[in-house]
C-alpha cells in the first residue's frame, strides 16, 4: 500500500479511483460475461459435454481442431469466407472512397444521396442480411419452374439481367459471372455506409489552406490528390480497412458462421462447433494483425494539428 | 463577315465547362449507384401490392394491375403485427437505453480518467469486435441456463427471460458495444479538459461534471449511439435465438413467416408458391418498416454522430 501511496499523488489517486468507478460495469462485464465464457469456450472446444444440462466435458486434445482441417465443409465454407473478404474488402475500400469523394462538394440534393448510401446499415444488418440474401441465393440455383422463377423476381434487379442475359447468344460461363458481379456491386455497395461516413468525414476536415498553397504552386488535381488527399485520410483509410475486414469475417449472414452456429445450437456438437469458431477466430486474428503491421507503416501523420 | 455570336451571350469559359461536366458526370455515377441500393427496396415495395398473377404476366414490370393489400393483410395477421410490435419495440428500447448508458458511461470513464488498466480496457473493447459471437455464445448460454455466481449454484434458469441480453448490455458487452464505446471514447476525449476543470472550481465533482457538464454538451452523440443500438437491436436474431429461443419477437417471426404461409396456405388448399412469398416479402417490409421511418427522421444524428465523434481527429 505505501509504494502505491508514494507513487501517486492524491489527486491521482482519487482521479484512478473515479475512473475504475466509471469501468466498473465492464470491468464485471469482462470477468463473468467475457473472460469465463472464453475459458469456457476453450475447454469446451477441447473435448466433448457429456450431459445437456451440466458441464461434464471428456477431455479428447486437439481432436476438434484437427478433425476441422479435415472437414471438407468446414475447409470449404473458410475458404470462401477468406476469398470473400479478399474480394469485397479492396472493392469496398475503393468504391466507399470514391462515393465519399462524390459526396464531398456541395450540391444540390447532396443530403438525399447521402441518406441513400446510409441506407443499407439498416437494411443489411442482422436478419435483414439473412433474408436478402437467402431469397437472393434460392432464386438463383433454384429456378426451375416458371412460378420459381417468378418467386425469384422478388428478389430484386436480378430478373431484368436474367432475362436479358437469357435472350442473348452469351454463353453461360460469362453470363454467371455477369450475375455474379451484379450480385457482388450491391453487396459491396450494401456493406459501404459507414466507411462512406468515415471517409467524408475525413476528407472534410481537410484543411482547404493545403490545395490553396499547392494551388500556388502550379500543382494538378491529379497531383493534389497523391500528395494532399491520401496521405490526409490515410489514418482512417487504416480504420476503414480493418473495420471492413472484420465486418467481412463477422457477417452472420456468412457460411462459415452459419454452420458453426448451427453445428453448436442444432446439431448440439458443442466442442466441434466451439473449436472451428476458435480456429476460425484465430485466422482472422492473423489477418487482421499482419494488416494493421503493414498498414501502419503507409500511414502518415501530420503534426500540426 | 457575319458574327457567328452576339456579343450579348457570353461564350461559357473554359473553367465554367469543366465544372459543369464535372456536376454532370458526378451526378451520373451517383445516381447510377444509388439505383442500386433504391432498385431492390422499391421493387420490394411494388411486388408488395401484387398477386401471384401479376407475376406470372410478362407484361407487368413493377406496377400491378391488380392492386391489392391482402399480402399485407396476412403478413400482418401471421406475425400478429399489433401485438408482436409493442412487445418487440418494448424489449429493444429497454436493451437500447441499457446499453446507450452503459457505453456512455465506460467511454467517459476510459476518455477522461488516468488509471492503470485503461489502455488495456480499451483493447479489450476492440478485441471484442473481433471475436465471433459464436465463441461466446456456447458457455454464455450454459451459464445463463444454470446460472452461478462466484461457483455458489443458483439453479436459476434464465434463458427465455430477457435478463442475459439486457445484463450483456449493462455491462459493456452486447451487440456491437465495442464499436459504440470506440465512437463515443473517441468523442469524449476530444472534450476539452477545460470544462471539467473550471467544472471543478465551481465544486462540482466527477460525477456531478458527468451529468450536468459533460453528458448535456454530447446530445448530439448520444442520439447517434441510441439510433445505432436501437437499429441493430432491433435486425438482431442472433443473441435472441441465443437466449429466447422459443420467443415470440418480430425478428423471430419475420423469418417463420415462411413456414407459417405454408400451414395457413395449404390448409386452404392453395399451394401456390409464388402468392406465398409474396407474403412473405411483405412480412419482412412490415419488419423493417418501423427502422426505415427511425432512419428517416434521424438520419442528420446517424451522419453528423459520426462526423462528429472525431473518428477523424
Amino acid at each position: 500500500m505505501k509504494g502505491i501511496k508514494n507513487k501517486y499523488t492524491k489527486m491521482q489517486l482519487r482521479e484512478m479511483k473515479t475512473g475504475y468507478i466509471f469501468v466498473l460495469p465492464f470491468i464485471i462485464g469482462i470477468v463473468f460475461f467475457l473472460a469465463l465464457p472464453i475459458f469456457d469456450s476453450l475447454r469446451i472446444s477441447f473435448g466433448d459435454i457429456n450431459t445437456f444440462n451440466g458441464y461434464d466435458i471428456v477431455f479428447k486434445g486437439f481432436t476438434h481442431y484437427f478433425d476441422a482441417l479435415e472437414d471438407v465443409d468446414y475447409i470449404k465454407y473458410l475458404s470462401e469466407a477468406l476469398k470473400d473478404t479478399a474480394i469485397n474488402t479492396p472493392l469496398i475500400v475503393v468504391v466507399s472512397f470514391v462515393i465519399a469523394m462524390l459526396l464531398k462538394k456541395e450540391f444540390v440534393g447532396r443530403t438525399a444521396y447521402r441518406i441513400v448510401f446510409f441506407l443499407p446499415v439498416i437494411l443489411s444488418s442482422g436478419v435483414m442480411a439473412d433474408i436478402m440474401v437467402d431469397t437472393l441465393i434460392q432464386s438463383i440455383i433454384d429456378p426451375t419452374t416458371a412460378s420459381d422463377m417468378a418467386a425469384g423476381v422478388l428478389s430484386g434487379g436480378q430478373e431484368f439481367v436474367t432475362k436479358l442475359l437469357l435472350s442473348s447468344d452469351i454463353s453461360t460461363d460469362i453470363s454467371s459471372f455477369i450475375l455474379y458481379a451484379q450480385e457482388n456491386i450491391s453487396v459491396v455497395l450494401s456493406h459501404s455506409g459507414i466507411q462512406i461516413l468515415i471517409f467524408l468525414a475525413a476528407l472534410q476536415s481537410i484543411s482547404p489552406s493545403l490545395y490553396e498553397a499547392s494551388a500556388i504552386e502550379g500543382a494538378t488535381a491529379w497531383e493534389n490528390f497523391w500528395k494532399i488527399t491520401l496521405p490526409m485520410v490515410s489514418p482512417q483509410l487504416l480504420v476503414v480497412v480493418l473495420f471492413t475486414v472484420i465486418d467481412r469475417f463477422t457477417d452472420m449472414s456468412t457460411k462459415i458462421m452459419k454452420s458453426i452456429y448451427d453445428i453448436g445450437f442444432v446439431d448440439l456438437q458443442f466442442g466441434r462447433s466451439s473449436a472451428q469458431a476458435w480456429l476460425y477466430c484465430a485466422i482472422i486474428g492473423v489477418i487482421v494483425a499482419i494488416l494493421y503491421a503493414i498498414l501502419k507503416r503507409t500511414v502518415f501523420t501530420y503534426e500540426e494539428r | 463577315m457575319f458574327k457567328l455570336k452576339s456579343p450579348s451571350i457570353k461564350k461559357p469559359s473554359k473553367k465554367q465547362l469543366i465544372s459543369f461536366g464535372q456536376a454532370f458526370i458526378t451526378y451520373v455515377l451517383l445516381t447510377c449507384l444509388a439505383y442500386i441500393i433504391i432498385y431492390p427496396v422499391f421493387a420490394r415495395l411494388m411486388y408488395s401490392f401484387m398477386t401471384s398473377a401479376d407475376l406470372n404476366d410478362d407484361t407487368v414490370f413493377l406496377f400491378t394491375k391488380n392492386f391489392t393489400l391482402e399480402n399485407w393483410a396476412t403478413a400482418w395477421q401471421l406475425m400478429n403485427y399489433g401485438i408482436s410490435f409493442l412487445k418487440t419495440a418494448f424489449l429493444v428500447l429497454s436493451y437500447t437505453v441499457l446499453q446507450t448508458a452503459a457505453v456512455t458511461f465506460i467511454a467517459y470513464g476510459l476518455a477522461r480518467f488516468r488509471f492503470p488498466g485503461r489502455s488495456l480496457l480499451f483493447v479489450i473493447s476492440i478485441i471484442t469486435l473481433i471475436i465471433p459471437p459464436q465463441i461466446l455464445s456456447i458457455p454464455l448460454y450454459f451459464q445463463f441456463q444454470n446460472l452461478s455466481i462466484l461457483g455458489l449454484n443458483t439453479g436459476m434458469n434464465l434463458l427465455n427471460t430477457p435478463i442475459p441480453n439486457a445484463l450483456l448490455c449493462i455491462t459493456g458487452l452486447g451487440l456491437k458495444s465495442g464499436l459504440l464505446i470506440f465512437l463515443m471514447r473517441q468523442y469524449f476525449t476530444s472534450f476539452p479538459k477545460e470544462l471539467d476543470e473550471a467544472a471543478a472550481i465551481d465544486g462540482a465533482g466527477p460525477f456531478k461534471t458527468f451529468f450536468l457538464v459533460a453528458l448535456p454538451s454530447a446530445r448530439t452523440m448520444l442520439v447517434t449511439i441510441f439510433l445505432f443500438s436501437l437499429v441493430w437491436q432491433w435486425t438482431d436474431r442472433f443473441y435472441v435465438s441465443v437466449f429466447e429461443p422459443t420467443s415470440k419477437y418480430l425478428q423471430m417471426m419475420v423469418t417463420q413467416v415462411y413456414g407459417m404461409v405454408k400451414v395457413a396456405t395449404q390448409a386452404s388448399g392453395n399451394v401456390d408458391v409464388v402468392a406465398q412469398s409474396l407474403i412473405n416479402n411483405s412480412a419482412l417490409l412490415l419488419f423493417i418498416l418501423p427502422m426505415v421511418i427511425v432512419f428517416l427522421f434521424g438520419q442528420r444524428y446517424f451522419i453528423e454522430g459520426v462526423e462528429r465523434s472525431g473518428i477523424v481527429g
